[in-house]
């Protein structure tokens, strides 16, 4: 307290008023330099990231490139069209004409679809019930007829029942596969 | 630091023989005659320092109150030094120390005629000798053992003077116009010690002699005029570096700053120009990862099993006295054929039909003399 009472009171007030004053600029400054370097760091750190990227920029591409073909040879199974409708009408002359053009009577081939409208996605998939009669040799042939086909129909199931001598009762559930494209009217 | 010291009194100029000296500082003495050979300071002002003290009877001193802040006090002072001193303000040596009190400013002003003194610094001028500083003598008697006490010092001569200090500052100074008592002395001062040059042991006196032993420490009320000031060659070195530190610091600054820009312009071409192929890097990573997608949900949907091998291997496996009833094929998770009918012999057809998959019977009846069954096999 001596000490203190040696010293004018302005001139210590002053004195360590200047002090603080001095150490907070000197925190600002450090924390703005801080705040700087983080940034160069940071653009640094971005800068490794894109050169790393760009030197696996080939291997990218011809990966890509393999996988876009398989992609594209996989989707070549499938149906395309402009609709779900028209893909759905697609799917139904197709199957009606290889049931037709194998010997079976057709009863009935119906579409049994989600909901009309709704979501426009570009894939989707449409399950079919077909019932027919005909001959075991006749049934042999639309199956032939489908496996040979461009187009996917998974069969989910088949149910054979005799009906008269030499014909039988034959249900099918398929469910075929589409892509919504531009390519539509070339597919379909 | 001030080298020899010399007392003024009314019989003239006393040098204090056999004191402590302090020896200036080698590196003072190095920046003095640094100085000297550049020819920045006269040849007679860098000579041996000398401190002058000025008897306490010889100095005007007055004690007295100002209603202002410290801030304005010089001017005020300067306002009022002519009524407040004897003799012509133009003239005189003065010099002044304020503290503040409560809301007053105390202000105790010590002067001393021109012609009094200026012969005695003229002579130690001429025998080139460089003045350190000019004191009260009172101010000699402040050492380091007694700067945070209270006691008082009584100098004899025409006029005693006895001078009160706390906390090494002059607090009261009184004339007296006999040598008081100790009793006197400790009354008029409030002090319980009260020193007295050359006091005897009966006298109750401290004697003053023995604050002289100590360096000085006293550096108030120096009424030496600027034109007589030996040079602070310790101040030219302290503003020397510190001038020196604030441009070595802004050069380290300006340094960082253009390596922090260097890097970072050169950082942010390169990634401007790698930023299309980034573009393209993002775009490709997005197409790949779009297809593998879609090739997986693709491949999730499996295949058929081949219908005509499993009808052509069940017309050749079930015997010729088996009849089927109904043939239903299921494909979910895995293939699984339902078959029911009737045949004369179970076990042949159980066993005829394992090579299609695992064969499961899961009912036999029999009607109408026929062995009815129901079957299901895993395909594979």
């Amino acid at each position: 307290m001596e000490f203190v009472q040696r010293f004018d009171r302005r001139y210590l007030l002053g004195g360590i008023a200047a002090l603080l004053l001095l150490l907070n600029l000197g925190r600002l400054g450090l924390d703005y330099l801080d705040s700087r370097q983080a940034e160069l760091t940071d653009r640094m750190a971005m800068l490794t990231q894109y050169r790393e990227a760009v030197q696996r920029l080939p291997e990218l591409e011809d990966r890509v490139v393999l996988l876009s073909r398989r992609q594209q040879r996989l989707e070549s199974f499938l149906f395309q069209g402009e609709s779900e409708e028209k893909i759905a009408s697609a799917m139904q002359i197709m199957l009606q004409t290889e049931v037709s053009n194998a010997g079976l009577e057709p009863e009935f081939i119906q579409p049994v679809r989600a909901g009309e409208g709704g979501d426009r996605k570009e894939h989707g998939e449409i399950a079919i019930k077909i019932r027919m009669s005909g001959a075991l040799n006749d049934l042999g042939v639309f199956l032939h007829s489908r496996y040979a086909g461009k187009q996917f129909f998974r069969i989910e199931s088949l149910t054979i029942k005799p009906f008269k001598p030499g014909e039988l009762k034959i249900s099918m559930d398929v469910r075929g596969y589409y892509k919504i494209g531009r390519e539509a009217e070339k597919a379909i | 630091m001030r080298g020899t010291e010399v007392i003024i009194t009314d019989r003239g100029a006393i040098r204090l023989e056999g004191g402590p000296v302090a020896k200036p500082h080698p590196v003072e003495v190095m920046i003095a005659r640094l100085l000297d050979r550049v020819g920045l300071v006269p040849q007679q002002k860098s000579g041996p320092a000398v401190t002058v003290y000025i008897a306490e009877e010889l100095l005007f001193c007055k004690q007295f109150s100002l209603p202002v802040k410290t801030a304005g006090i010089k001017q005020a002072i300067g306002y009022q030094l002519e009524m407040l001193l004897p003799f012509p303000a133009g003239v005189c040596f003065s010099s002044y120390v304020t503290e503040r009190r409560n809301k007053e400013t105390v202000v105790t002003l010590y002067a001393v005629p021109e012609e009094v003194i200026a012969p005695h610094l003229w002579e130690l001028t001429e025998s080139g000798q460089s003045l350190a500083g000019l004191f009260p003598l009172g101010q000699r008697y402040l050492s380091r053992g007694q700067d945070k006490k209270k006691w008082a010092l009584l100098l004899p001569g025409v006029m005693a003077t006895l001078l009160t200090f706390a906390n090494g500052r002059l607090r009261r100074r009184v004339l007296c116009p006999s040598l008081p008592t100790i009793g006197e002395a400790m009354e008029l001062s409030g002090c319980e010690t009260v020193y007295l040059p050359q006091a005897s042991e009966e006298s109750g006196f401290a004697d003053a002699d023995t604050l002289l032993a100590g360096e000085p420490l006293g550096k108030s009320f120096n009424l030496l005029p600027a034109s007589y000031r030996r040079p602070d060659y310790f101040k030219f070195l302290i503003a020397g570096l510190a001038m020196l530190n604030v441009l070595l610091l802004l050069l380290l600054l300006g340094m960082k700053e253009y390596r922090f820009h260097a890097t970072s312009n050169r950082v942010e071409a390169e990634i401007v120009s790698l930023r299309p192929a980034m573009k393209k890097f993002s775009a490709l990573v997005g197409k790949e990862s779009k297809s593998r997608k879609e090739i997986a949900r693709l491949e999730e949907i499996g295949k058929n099993p081949n219908l005509l091998v499993l009808l052509a291997n069940l017309t050749d496996k079930l015997p010729p006295s088996a009849y089927l009833d109904q043939f239903r094929m299921e494909q979910k998770e895995a293939a699984i054929l339902y078959l029911d009918g009737y045949a004369d012999d179970m076990g042949e057809i159980s066993a005829g039909l394992q090579g299609l998959g695992e064969v499961r019977l899961k009912s036999t009846s029999r009607r109408n003399n026929k062995n009815y069954f129901q079957m299901e096999i895993n395909l594979p």
